[in-house]
C-alpha cells in the first residue's frame, strides 16, 4: 500500500517498477498455489476414537498423479471441528498419510461434507484453498471427565436383583479354575476341599463369575448442555465400572443396551452416548 | 536435507535479497561511505552465522534508538539528505532484524524493511543497475519466503527442495516479466509525471568553469559514462561521428593555465553565438548528471541555441533561459541535475569560404597574448618547425604534423613548474591539452591568433541517437585564418582523441549503452503520454496496422533461434529417456485384452486373470488357449522371467488367432 500510494504521490517512475514487483507477486502467487491444488484427490480415513473437548488423530490420504505440491494443509469444512493437518511436500504419484490433530467441542454425530485443502505456498502472503466434497459422520463420543464422587458412592452400592443374592455370591456354573485367594477377597469363594490338599487358600473361578451388573439410565428431556454433561459423567462412570470388572447397560434416549463388559460393549456403549439427543424421536 | 540446513539455506536466501535491497540505495551513491561499510559487515557476518544481536531486544532498541537521533541530528544539521537518512534507518533496522534470533516474524520484517530499501533506492537513483538489484531481490526473497512457507508446514526432504527451487525460481522470473506489464499499464494518475532522471549524488565529471590546465590528471578518458545524448537533424546515418563539439574557447594563457575575460551579456530563452547561413544542422542535447556542468555543448560551429529545460532535483522540469558569456560560452541560467535544449551549428563545410567567412568580426590582437616569462626554447622551435612557412593554415597544419610526429600521447602525468616546456623539451608526452596548448602557444609565438576549445570529440550512434561519454572530453586548437575565422587544427594523435576504455569494459559499454537508452526511454521517462501511445496502437484498426519491422542482427537472431531450439529439443530428448520404458508384458497384456473384448470373451472392469479363471470355470472352447498365455504374462510381468525374442508376439498372435476363430464360429452373435 505504502509505495503504491509513494509512486502515486510522486510519478516515480522506479517506484512504480517496484509497485508493478509487488502486485505481479501476488499473481505469480495465485497461480502459483493454484497450480500446486491442481489435480490433488483427497480422501478421508478417519480416526479411531474421537471425545469431545479433547484432540484426537485425524487422518487424510492425499496424492497427485502428475506434479508437485507443497505447504498443504488439510481440515474439515463447515464442521465445528477444530484443528487442520499439515503436509510440507507432496511428491507426484505417491499416496502420502496426513495427520491432523482435531478438536470437537462437544459429543454428537457430525456431518463432514467436505475437505478442505488449502496451501499459502509460493510466498506466505496468501491462503488458497479448495474444498472435495466427501460426505461422511464423525461421532464424537462424550468428554472424558472425572467420575463424580456421588456416583463413585452409588456404584460402590450393591445392585438389586439377582446378581446382588449372596447365594450367588460365589458365581455359578462349571468350575473353571482355582487360584490363590488374594487378601480382601470374599472367603465364601474358598474351594475347602482343594485347599486343604494344596496346604494354602484357593478360590474357585467358576464359569460366571461373581460381577455387579449396572443399567445406567439417563433421563430424558435434559436440556443440551446438561445432557451433555450427564453423557460425559456416564461414560466415565461407565468406564471406572467396565475397569472393576462389572457389566454395564444403558438406557438413553430410547436406546437400551443389555448390561455387558469388555472394549466392544464400552464402545457400543460410548456410541449410544453419543447418539443420545440427535435421534430422532420416536411417535409418541 | 535436515531441518536446520533448510533453515540456514532460506536465512541466507533472506540475507542475500537485503543484500540486494540495499545495493539498490547504494548504486545511488548518497548513502555516506560509513553506512554502506558497517551494512557490508553486518551481512557479511551474518552469512557467516553470526547474529550478533539474537535475543538481546533491549539492545536492539537502544542501537536503533541512538542511529536514529545520530541520524536525525544529521539531517537536521543539513549535513544528512532527508531522504538518505530515512534511507539509512531503514538499512539499520533490516541490519538489526538480520542479527536478531531467526523466527518467522524477525523473517517478515526483513523482507519489509528490504521491500523498503528498494523504495528508498528508487527515490535515490534512476540508474539501470537498480533494475539488476530489484530482479536480485525479487528472486532471493522469493526463495526465502518459499523455503520458508513449505518448512512451515512441517520438515520437507531433500527431494522437495529442488522442485520447489525451480518452482520459485519460475515464479520469480514470472513476477519479474509480470512487474513490466504492469508498470507498462498501471495508470500514471500522479501530477508530477517526472522522475528523477539521474543521480543527483554523483559527482559531475566534467567541469567547463574550471579553467585548463595541462599537466592536468587525464584518467576521465577511461571513463565511459555517459554525459550526453544527442539526437541530429537530418539524421547523419552513420556509426561514429568524430565530430568537435564545442563547450567554450580560452584565449588568454599565463604559463599554467587557460582562462577568458568575463564577459556576461544580458540572459535570454535564446543566444545567437554566431552569424549563420541558411543550412543549419539540428541537434536537440540531452546533458546527463555526470556531465555536471551548466555550460552547453553543441557541434562545431555552434550558431544557436535555445529551447531550453532543466530537470531540477526535486523531479520537475522548468524552462530556462539561457546566458552568453561570449567566446561560445553559454551557460543555463537554472541550476539542474541534467538539461534539454536545442541547439543548431553549421556543419562541417570542407573549407568552403562563403560559410566560414561568417566568424570573422574578432579581434585578433586577442589571440596573440603570450605568457611572460615564456621559455626562449618555445619560439625558436616554432621557427624551426615552420621555417619558411607563413601561411597560417599551413602554419598550423607543419606544427600539427610535428606534434604528432615527435611526442608521444600519455595520460600518466605530473604536474611540472612549467607544463608547456616540460611537455616540449623534457617528457615529450602528454594528453590533449598539452598538444592543444602547445600547438596555440607555438602558433602565437610567430604571430598567428589561436584559442583553446575544450568540449568533446566523438558521438558514437546508440539507437536512433549519439552519445558522447566522458572519456570524449577533449581539447584541441583553433586557428584564426583571416578571412575564415577559426579553424580546428588538432594536434592529439587521432587514436587518442575519443574515449578509450579499459579493454576489459570494451565490450561491455556498448551492451550499457544499448540497455541504459532504453531504460531511461522505456523506464525512467515513461510517462501518460507513452500509455496513451500504446493504448492507441492496440486500439488501432487492424486495417491500419502496420508492423514495423525493427533493424534486426538477422545473424544474431537466428543464432538465438537456433539456441533456444536446442535447449528446448535438449530438454524433451532428456524427459523423454526419463520416462520409465513400457514394459514389453504390458504390451501383450492390451493386444490380449483387445483380442478377448472384440470375441466378447471379456466382461467390463474384468481383468486377464478374471477373464481366465471364468472360462476355466465355465470350461469355455477357448480356455486352453488362453490360460497358458495369461500364466506366461504373469510371469513376465511379476515372476521375472522375460519373454525370450519374438514370444510375446507369438503369443499374441496364436489368442488373437484363437479369438477370431471363436468369433467366426460364433459369426450369429456378432454383429
Amino acid at each position: 500500500m505504502g509505495v503504491g500510494v509513494g509512486a502515486l504521490n510522486t510519478g516515480n517512475n522506479l517506484l512504480y517498477l517496484v509497485l508493478g514487483l509487488l502486485l505481479s507477486a501476488i499473481v505469480v502467487s495465485g497461480i502459483l498455489s493454484e497450480h500446486s491444488l491442481r489435480n490433488v484427490e483427497v480422501r478421508r480415513l478417519g480416526t479411531d476414537a474421537a471425545f469431545a473437548k479433547e484432540p484426537f488423530a485425524f487422518r487424510w490420504a492425499i496424492s497427485r498423479p502428475k506434479g508437485c505440491s507443497f505447504a498443504l494443509t488439510l481440515s474439515e469444512e463447515g464442521v465445528a471441528l477444530e484443528g487442520e493437518g499439515h503436509l510440507a511436500y507432496l511428491p507426484p504419484g505417491s499416496e502420502q498419510i496426513v495427520r491432523g490433530q482435531l478438536r470437537a467441542a462437544r459429543r454428537g454425530p457430525l456431518t463432514l461434507t467436505g475437505i478442505r485443502i488449502s496451501t499459502p505456498y509460493p510466498f506466505g502472503l496468501f491462503i488458497k484453498g479448495r474444498v472435495v466434497s466427501q460426505q461422511d459422520t464423525l461421532l464424537v463420543y462424550p468428554a472424558r471427565v472425572a467420575v463424580a464422587e456421588s456416583l463413585q458412592l452409588a456404584a460402590q452400592q450393591r445392585p438389586l436383583g439377582e446378581a446382588s443374592n449372596p447365594r450367588q455370591g460365589g458365581g455359578n456354573g462349571d468350575l473353571l479354575d482355582l487360584r490363590e485367594l488374594k487378601p480382601g477377597e470374599d472367603s465364601r469363594r474358598i474351594h475347602w476341599l482343594k485347599s486343604a490338599g494344596a496346604g494354602k487358600l484357593l478360590r474357585a473361578v467358576r464359569e460366571r463369575e461373581e460381577r455387579d451388573t449396572f443399567t445406567l439410565r439417563i433421563d430424558k428431556d435434559l436440556p443440551s448442555e446438561r445432557l451433555d454433561a450427564r453423557c460425559a459423567e456416564v461414560a466415565a462412570l461407565t468406564q471406572r465400572l467396565l475397569q472393576r470388572g462389572c457389566e454395564v447397560g444403558l438406557e438413553a434416549d430410547g436406546q437400551h443396551l443389555r448390561p455387558g463388559r469388555g472394549a466392544i460393549h464400552q464402545r457400543r456403549i460410548l456410541d449410544a452416548l453419543a447418539w443420545a439427543g440427535f435421534l430422532p424421536k420416536a411417535a409418541e | 536435507m535436515t531441518w536446520l540446513a533448510q533453515k540456514r539455506l532460506q536465512l541466507l536466501f533472506r540475507d542475500l535479497a537485503a543484500g540486494a535491497a540495499f545495493g539498490a540505495m547504494a548504486i545511488s551513491g548518497a548513502l555516506p561511505a560509513w553506512v554502506v561499510v558497517i551494512f557490508a559487515v553486518g551481512l557479511a557476518a551474518a552469512l557467516l552465522e553470526l547474529r550478533l544481536l539474537g535475543d538481546r531486544t533491549l539492545l536492539s532498541v537502544f542501537l536503533l534508538a541512538a542511529s536514529a537521533s545520530l541520524l536525525y541530528a544529521s539531517a537536521a544539521a543539513g549535513k544528512l539528505d532527508l531522504v538518505v537518512a530515512a534511507c539509512t534507518f531503514a538499512a539499520f533496522i533490516t541490519l538489526s532484524r538480520i542479527h536478531a534470533t531467526a523466527s518467522p516474524s524477525t523473517d517478515a520484517q526483513v523482507h519489509l524493511t528490504s521491500l523498503l530499501m528498494t523504495a528508498g533506492g528508487a527515490a535515490l537513483s534512476a540508474e539501470m543497475l537498480f533494475a539488476l538489484f530489484l530482479g536480485a531481490f525479487g528472486l532471493l526473497a522469493a526463495l526465502s519466503l518459499g523455503i520458508q512457507t513449505v518448512e512451515s508446514k512441517g520438515s520437507a526432504d531433500r527431494a522437495a527442495l529442488a522442485p520447489a527451487s525451480r518452482q520459485l525460481l519460475l515464479g520469480g522470473l514470472l513476477a519479474i516479466v509480470g512487474s513490466a506489464a504492469f508498470f507498462a499499464s498501471f495508470p500514471r494518475l500522479s501530477w508530477n509525471l517526472a522522475a528523477r532522471r539521474g543521480n543527483r549524488f554523483e559527482g559531475a565529471l566534467m567541469g567547463f568553469a574550471e579553467p585548463v590546465r595541462p599537466r592536468g590528471n587525464g584518467r576521465i578518458k577511461n571513463n565511459p559514462r555517459l554525459v550526453a545524448r544527442i539526437r541530429i537533424s537530418p539524421d547523419p546515418g552513420i556509426g561514429s561521428l568524430n565530430a568537435y563539439w564545442i563547450g567554450r574557447a580560452f584565449s588568454e594563457f599565463n604559463g599554467r593555465e587557460w582562462s577568458s575575460p568575463a564577459e556576461i551579456f544580458r540572459s535570454s530563452p535564446r543566444v545567437v553565438v554566431r552569424p549563420y547561413a541558411q543550412r543549419l544542422l539540428h541537434q536537440a542535447i540531452e546533458l546527463l548528471p555526470a556531465y555536471g556542468s551548466p555550460a552547453l555543448i553543441a557541434m562545431e560551429r555552434p550558431a544557436i541555441f535555445g529551447n531550453a529545460r532543466a530537470h531540477l532535483e526535486s523531479g520537475q522540469t522548468v524552462q530556462t533561459w539561457l546566458r552568453d558569456f561570449g567566446e561560445g560560452h553559454v551557460r543555463f541560467v537554472e541550476s539542474g541535475m541534467g538539461y534539454l535544449y536545442q541547439a543548431y551549428s553549421t556543419p562541417p563545410l570542407n573549407g568552403r569560404p562563403d560559410d566560414e567567412a561568417l566568424d570573422t568580426n574578432v579581434d585578433p590582437e586577442s589571440y596573440l597574448q603570450i605568457p611572460a616569462g615564456l621559455d626562449s626554447r618555445v619560439p625558436a622551435l616554432a621557427a624551426h618547425v615552420l621555417g619558411s612557412e607563413t601561411d597560417p593554415l599551413r602554419s598550423a597544419h607543419k606544427i600539427e604534423d610535428h606534434l604528432k610526429r615527435a611526442y608521444r600521447y600519455s595520460l600518466d602525468l605530473s604536474d611540472a613548474p612549467d607544463p608547456l616546456a616540460d611537455f616540449l623539451f623534457s617528457r615529450k608526452a602528454g594528453h590533449c591539452e598539452d598538444f592543444a596548448t602547445a600547438l596555440a602557444i607555438l602558433l602565437r609565438t610567430q604571430g598567428i591568433p589561436t584559442r583553446v576549445v575544450i568540449g568533446f570529440f566523438g558521438g558514437e550512434r546508440v539507437g536512433d541517437q549519439y552519445v558522447l561519454r566522458a572519456g570524449d572530453a577533449h581539447s584541441w586548437t583553433q586557428v584564426l585564418i583571416p578571412g575564415r575565422g577559426f579553424v580546428s587544427v588538432d594536434a592529439t594523435p587521432e587514436a587518442h582523441r575519443a574515449a578509450q576504455p579499459w579493454l576489459a569494459l570494451g565490450w561491455l559499454t556498448p551492451l550499457y549503452d544499448f540497455l541504459d537508452v532504453r531504460w531511461r526511454a522505456w523506464v525512467v521517462d515513461y510517462s501518460l503520454k507513452d500509455q496513451a501511445t500504446i493504448a492507441r496502437s492496440v486500439v488501432q484498426p487492424v486495417s491500419t496496422f502496420r508492423l514495423k519491422v525493427p533493424n534486426l542482427n538477422w545473424k544474431w537472431l537466428g543464432a538465438g533461434l537456433c539456441l533456444i531450439a536446442l535447449i528446448v529439443s535438449g530438454t524433451l530428448a532428456r524427459r523423454r529417456r526419463r520416462r520409465a520404458p513400457i514394459h514389453s508384458a504390458s504390451i501383450l497384456l492390451k493386444r490380449l485384452e483387445r483380442a478377448l473384448r472384440t470375441a466378447g470373451l471379456q466382461l467390463d472392469q474384468e481383468d486377464l486373470e478374471a477373464t481366465t479363471h471364468r472360462l476355466l470355470a465355465q470350461q469355455h472352447s477357448i480356455a486352453n488357449e488362453v490360460a497358458p498365455i495369461t500364466r506366461r504374462y504373469l510371469e513376465a510381468r511379476f515372476g521375472g522371467r522375460a519373454f525370450r525374442e519374438g514370444e510375446a508376439s507369438h503369443l499374441a498372435r496364436s489368442l488373437e488367432r484363437a479369438c477370431n476363430k471363436y468369433r467366426s464360429a460364433h459369426r450369429n452373435v456378432f454383429p
